[in-house]
């Protein structure tokens, strides 16, 4: 039981730690950028840390509050399967913003559109938490999973920029099949192989890798592109260039 | 023909052309220098002001000018960092 919890503390401070980093820095760029598209993905990871914190409160409530209310219990699994399929839906919605604001951009459909998702996740978890089970939220998190996979398979392959392949879209490509798979995989296990507990073990190594790609992949960009004071043009000055361009050629 | 610039390309553009003029440039030239027509340019600027990235100085009573503020310069500095989360991640 000991041994349960703590693997199910170190899977949750992983993901959750994961979440943090790819939202503080999305949300920093969002502010200077108002690019929705960011904005979007961002609040998908905020979503999944919070869903993920939940899951640890559920995760604890049933393994040591013996005497808890069931109705508590049942809203508590309610949150964390609703923040988790928003997650989903957002990750999802981060690649198809601009196709819909394409239709129509204004305000009004912006906001209905995104009431619209926290809506579906809320019916969702609730039709869920009536049938007793977590099956939908496994089918939601699967077409997610698989929708942004086919979304950013076709970004790859018909981007104009050749270099492409080489950056970071390839390794995030390659981490939503896997978080795919591991999904799939995780959902065969629970509902139809009992046998298997250690599956649900490898599946949090995989969705865990999967979390710490992604995060490696805004960091890498956040830092490989980072401001440089002495290379950044716009604080250049003659005198400034001179003094680089010597120290330059003395290394 | 051309490829149409996208909205955060314009930004870049008109933020960078009031770099180049020393960070004090007239609305003429700064028009000019975003190849934007009067109207696109009016909503651009006045949403770029909005936003805090530009702000305008009154030098005499007819006479004005924008610069960049802080966080006008930060835009620039990180500019290539928000295009490459947007590439990567097909956003």
């Amino acid at each position: 039981m000991v041994g349960a919890f703590f693997v199910e503390l170190l899977y949750t401070l992983i993901v959750v730690f994961c979440c943090i980093v790819i939202a503080k820095h999305t949300r920093c760029l969002y502010n200077l950028s108002f690019h929705n598209g960011i904005k979007y993905f961002g609040e998908a990871f905020v979503f999944w840390g919070l869903g993920y914190i939940v899951r640890l409160v559920y995760i604890i409530s049933l393994l040591y509050i013996n005497s808890m209310n069931s109705i508590v219990l049942s809203i508590i699994h309610l949150a964390f399967e609703y923040l988790l399929t928003l997650g989903g839906f957002f990750l999802v919605y981060s690649l198809i913003w601009r196709l819909l604001d394409e239709m129509t951009s204004s305000f009004l459909a912006v906001r209905f559109r995104i009431l619209s998702l926290h809506l579906l996740a809320l019916a969702l978890s609730l039709v869920d938490m009536a049938i007793n089970t977590t099956q939908l939220l496994y089918i939601v998190q699967l077409f997610a999973l698989g929708y942004a996979g086919i979304l950013t398979y076709d970004h790859w392959k018909t981007s104009e920029k050749k270099s492409m392949k080489d950056t970071f879209a390839s390794l995030y490509l390659i981490a939503l099949c896997a978080a795919f798979i591991g999904y799939l995989v995780n959902y065969i296990a629970e509902f139809f192989i009992y046998q298997f507990p250690w599956v649900r073990f490898i599946t949090y190594i995989f969705t865990s890798s999967v979390f710490a790609i992604i995060m490696y992949g805004v960091l890498r960009i956040v830092y490989s592109t980072a401001y440089c004071e002495r290379c950044c043009p716009y604080t250049y000055n003659k005198k400034q260039e001179k003094k680089h361009g010597k120290k330059t050629r003395k290394a | 023909m051309a490829k149409k610039r996208e909205r955060l390309e314009v930004i870049h553009d008109i933020l960078r052309s009031i770099m180049d003029n020393k960070n004090a440039v007239k609305p003429t030239r700064l028009l000019y220098d975003s190849n934007l027509s009067p109207q696109m340019f009016k909503e651009y600027v006045e949403e770029l002001q909005g936003k805090g990235f530009i702000e305008q100085k009154m030098i005499d009573e007819d006479k004005r000018l924008y610069s960049l503020t802080t966080k006008g310069f930060e835009f620039l500095q990180k500019y290539k960092t928000i295009l490459a989360l947007i590439q990567d991640f097909g956003l």
